[in-house]
């Protein structure tokens, strides 16, 4: 998939999924690339960006194997992004859409 | 490339961060390393997956907010600029109030009186004729033709000041603004 593509979702995807439920760096890198191939490494910078921006916050938590883990979870504000970010998404995608059917129904 | 050595090139690459930001990125990764091995992960497999270190290096330089890729520089520049010149700024506010009461005040105070004059002359213009029209109403005394067109003559002269009087109003709060400004410029000392 392109680069760029991924580079715009990806906030919106790690949004979405730390509000499914909290997760720490590493099960979100997973969750993502199941689906979506990144480098996992760009995931901590983006995770740094938006907790300094404060769309989410981290607590630490004991695990039962290795050291304590770094928990993501949304704040009221990440929401409010988050919602906006869907609404913007779908406009967007709605547009490219429309835009491929008309290329596809043109052939 | 094990994960020793890739946290070291991290680091190699972010070395011009505040260390304890540094600390707290590099554990970000550390702990990466340690839930892929809970996972039954390899280090090179892990390796794999984020990424070569200059290009997350690069990411992280680019998600940083601005002021703290430099913080070092930056806060200590800013208080080089600020702490040792308020007794400066006084000075030089006082100074400036008294040049400005002596030298400025006086011309500028007789510029908009002028300035106000001006549109006393221009109404007085603009209504001159209604005085020729009374006195022919009285006392029969002048020519009406000419008075009409004598009116028409001064009321456009009346309105054409007007107009040209505006625009000088506005040039002369322009200046007044601009001078206030720099006023307040050099108190701050940014000028």
């Amino acid at each position: 998939m392109n680069a760029q593509f991924k580079k715009g979702v990806l906030e919106l995807c790690v949004l979405m999924l730390i509000n499914q439920k909290d997760q720490y760096g590493y099960e979100l890198a997973q969750n993502i690339s199941k689906n979506i191939s990144i480098a996992e490494g760009s995931l901590y910078p983006l995770l740094r960006r938006l907790t300094k921006e404060e769309y989410c916050s981290t607590y630490l938590a004991e695990s039962k194997e290795g050291p304590p883990r770094k928990y993501y979870t949304l704040t009221h504000k990440g929401k409010v992004h988050m919602n906006y970010l869907i609404e913007e998404w779908k406009w967007f995608s709605g547009y490219v859409d429309e835009l491929a059917k008309e290329v596809s129904g043109g052939e | 490339m094990n994960k020793q050595q890739y946290l070291n090139e991290l680091r190699s690459h972010l070395i011009s961060l505040n260390p304890q930001e540094l600390q707290e990125i590099l554990y970000d990764y550390e702990e990466h390393f340690e839930n892929a091995k809970s996972d039954g992960k390899s280090e090179l497999e892990v390796v794999n997956e984020l990424g070569a270190p200059s290009k997350v290096a690069e990411e992280i330089m680019i998600e940083l907010p601005k002021e703290s890729q430099s913080s070092v520089e930056s806060t200590t520049s800013q208080n080089e600029k600020r702490s040792p010149n308020i007794v400066r700024n006084v000075l030089i506010a006082i100074a400036l109030i008294f040049i400005n009461l002596i030298v400025v005040v006086g011309p500028v105070t007789a510029i908009i009186s002028v300035y106000i004059s001006m549109y006393g002359v221009a109404i007085s213009i603009g209504l001159a004729p209604l005085f020729g029209f009374i006195q022919l109403g009285l006392y029969g005394v002048g020519n009406f033709f000419v008075l009409l067109f004598s009116s028409i003559f001064s009321l456009s002269l009346a309105t054409l000041m007007v107009l040209g009087l505006i625009y000088v109003g506005k040039w002369i709060i322009f200046a007044i603004k601009k001078y206030i400004h720099l006023n307040i410029q050099v108190v701050k000392g940014e000028w």
